[in-house]
């Protein structure tokens, strides 16, 4: 594997198109992941896949083979997502995002995979009120399922500081969750 | 239900055609990226333009090099060849008269011709200025 990534990254860098479509056929479903959770707005997310890809296409030759690509990607994709945080009013949740929460949240189905406007619904009321790298961190440790040490390659943040932005992220959606009648779990 | 979340990836809507407008943005930058470049060729400065700047600095170099010397040519050779420097000429206003009395006559023919400027001063002065 680690082979043909660094042949078709090699290709790339030469300019080869071909192999580009290869990765971005590959590395986009991880990249709207992240940029549907960080963002809320399955639009916004497209369109922040479309500028880390053109991201990823204008900086390959600055790619270091030593660390893994996904992870570069993750950190051109993340950086993005909070650039356009930064940009975009907040929109807390509509009673629609909350009815929508309130059947995913009852739902017991283990195997139920939810669809893109249900994630939009889930992160409007589970993050609403976060700050930027709090939900960056949410997002990467408890959404996306990644190890701190790839958070901090990433965010570039120490293990404290994730420890500490995830700490005040799950404190606020706890708040938020008792306050919806939720209780304690 | 974080659990039951962690490590969902939702679907991308309608992947292919996501894929193929990356990829479209993709050609238009490197198309602009081309021809950008190909612009920046075309505004380069042509060669006789380069050499008649080059002739022109040099001329002024010249110009500017004769002019100090001459300009600044104080020095002058005495008969016998020694080096000396040039000394301002001033006309003597009488020919008969001693050095010290044509002086006086040039220091009283430049208070004839300032005048004007010593009338300027009479009048500041009456004004108490």
């Amino acid at each position: 594997m680690q082979q043909i990534e660094s042949d078709i990254i090699r290709r790339c860098r030469e300019g080869d198109r071909g192999a580009f479509r290869y990765v971005v056929q590959n590395c986009q479903g991880m990249v709207y992941s992240l940029s549907l959770k960080m963002l809320a707005d399955v639009e916004e997310a497209k369109d922040a896949v479309q500028d880390t890809f053109i991201k990823v296409w204008q900086n390959i030759d600055s790619y270091d083979d030593r660390y893994s690509f996904s992870t570069w990607v993750y950190t051109i994709a993340s950086r993005i997502c909070l650039d356009r945080l930064r940009k975009v009013k907040p929109i807390g949740p509509a009673d629609a995002d909350e009815r929508v929460f309130e059947i995913i949240a009852d739902d017991t189905d283990p195997e139920r995979r939810l669809e893109s406007s249900e994630w939009v619904s889930v992160i409007k009321v589970l993050a609403d009120g976060l700050g930027g790298k709090q939900k960056l961190v949410f997002t990467l440790s408890q959404l996306e399922g990644l190890e701190t040490a790839q958070i901090t390659e990433i965010t570039g943040l120490d293990a404290e500081q994730i420890k500490s932005n995830l700490y005040a992220a799950k404190k606020n959606i706890r708040e938020r969750l008792i306050k919806m009648g939720y209780g304690k779990d | 239900m974080l659990e039951r979340l962690k490590g969902q990836i939702p679907e991308v809507p309608d992947a292919a055609a996501l894929t193929d407008s990356i990829m479209a943005a993709i050609e238009n930058l490197d198309r602009n990226a081309e021809s950008g470049i190909k612009g920046k060729s075309a505004e380069r400065i042509p060669l006789w333009l380069t050499v008649l700047r080059t002739a022109s600095s040099m001329a002024a170099i010249v110009l500017l090099v004769l002019y100090m010397r001459l300009e600044t040519d104080a020095v002058g050779k005495a008969d016998d060849g020694r080096a000396e420097y040039l000394e301002v000429v001033a006309v003597d206003e009488c020919e008969e008269c001693s050095p010290a009395e044509n002086y006086n006559l040039r220091r009283e023919k430049m208070r004839v011709m300032n005048e004007r400027a010593i009338l300027k001063k009479k009048i500041y002065a009456s004004f108490d200025l």
